[in-house]
C-alpha cells in the first residue's frame, strides 16, 4: 500500500482516495459506538495531501539529524485521518513529522488550553500525549476512535 | 570535550525551527500574540537524552542559522525561537552547555533524572517559547537579552 498523492506531487506512490476510504485498515468498528459518523470532513483532501507533500523530506529535515519520512508510517496516517475525518466533531489536525520520520499530527485548542499530539508508527500503533490545566496524559493505542474520544470529550478534562 | 558547566536561570536559549514551506506547522500563535515553535519542533528521536539548542551568550540568532550553509541547506525561510533557562527547570528539565566544533554556544535541554529526554513535556515546553523577529534575528548580538 502506497501513499496517497496527487499526480501534481512527485513521488513515487500514486493511490486514489477511493482507494484509501474503502480500505480503511483501523475500521469504523474501531470507533466508539457513541460517536457519529458522517461523511469525510472537508479537511481530508488537505490533510491527506500534506502527508503527501512529507514523503519527499530527506533525513535531516529538521538540521538537527531528524530521520527521513517512513512511508508506512504515512501510509498508516492518511488511514489514520480517513477514519477520524469521519467522526462527527473532530477538527482538522496540524500535520508535521516526529524526528522518528513519522507522521504527527497536533490539536490545540483554540483558548489554548488544552494540546494533544499525536504520532502514527509504522506499524500502525498511535502514541499520544494530551494536556491542560489539570491533567498530563500519554499512552498508546491501536484504536483511532481513542484520540476522538479526547478530540470530542474536552469538556470532561 | 569541555567540561559541562552551569547556566543560569536568567539564560536565553535558542532553537532552529523548520520552515513552512516545508509545508509542515513549524508554529503555532502564542496567547499573548506573537508565535511560538510547534511541540513537534521541540521534540527528540525516541531515545535520545537530550533536546539540541543553543545558549544566547555564545551563539546568536543570525549564527545559529548560518550554520545550516554547513549542511549544505539554504536559511531562509527559517525560523528561530527563544526559550528562558528558568522555565525550562520549573519543568523539572535541565540545560546542559555541550559546546561542539561548529557551535560553542550548544547545550542541550535533558531531563533532570538523567532518562531520555521526555517528550510528553514538549507541548508545555512549546507553549513558552517565543519565534524571534526577522529584525531581531538580523539585529540580535549573541550575549544581549530579548524579551
Amino acid at each position: 500500500m502506497n501513499v496517497i498523492c496527487p499526480e501534481s506531487v512527485e513521488s513515487d506512490a500514486v493511490f486514489s482516495k477511493e482507494e484509501a476510504l474503502e480500505s480503511r485498515p483501523y475500521g469504523t468498528s474501531e470507533t466508539s459506538p457513541l460517536m457519529a459518523i458522517r461523511q469525510p470532513a472537508p479537511w481530508l483532501d488537505d490533510a491527506l495531501l500534506q502527508i503527501c507533500r512529507l514523503s519527499t523530506l530527506s533525513s535531516n529535515w529538521d538540521s538537527y539529524g531528524a530521520n527521513a519520512p517512513n512511508l508506512n508510517s504515512l501510509v498508516s496516517a492518511q488511514q489514520f485521518l480517513v477514519t477520524i475525518s469521519q467522526i462527527v466533531g473532530v477538527p482538522k489536525p496540524s500535520v508535521t513529522l516526529s524526528p522518528d520520520g513519522n507522521a504527527a499530527m497536533s490539536w490545540e485548542w483554540d483558548d489554548d488550553s488544552q494540546n494533544l499530539d499525536v504520532e502514527i508508527r509504522s506499524d500502525g500503533e498511535i502514541r499520544y500525549a494530551f494536556f491542560n490545566d489539570e491533567t498530563d496524559l500519554d499512552g498508546t493505542t491501536r484504536v483511532p476512535g481513542d484520540i476522538a474520544t479526547i478530540l470530542t470529550s474536552w469538556s470532561s478534562y | 570535550m569541555q567540561d559541562p558547566e552551569p547556566i543560569g536561570d536568567d539564560e536565553i536559549i535558542l532553537r532552529r525551527i523548520p520552515p513552512a514551506k516545508m509545508d509542515m506547522e513549524s508554529t503555532a500563535k502564542r496567547s499573548d500574540g506573537g508565535l511560538r515553535a510547534a511541540s513537534w519542533r521541540l521534540a527528540t528521536e525516541a531515545g535520545e537524552k537530550g533536546l539540541s539548542c543553543s545558549r544566547l551568550c555564545q551563539t546568536s540568532p543570525r549564527q545559529l542559522l548560518d550554520q545550516l550553509t554547513l549542511q549544505d541547506s539554504n536559511p531562509d525561510g527559517w525560523f528561530v525561537c527563544r526559550m528562558y533557562v528558568r522555565d525550562v527547570r520549573a519543568m523539572k528539565l535541565e540545560v546542559i552547555h555541550c559546546p561542539t566544533e561548529i557551535d560553542s554556544g550548544h547545550c542541550e535541554i535533558r531531563n533532570e533524572d538523567g532518562s531520555d529526554y521526555p517528550n510528553a513535556k514538549k507541548g508545555r515546553l512549546a507553549k513558552k517559547t517565543r519565534i524571534l523577529t526577522d529584525h531581531e534575528v538580523a539585529t540580535v548580538k549573541a550575549g544581549v537579552l530579548v524579551d
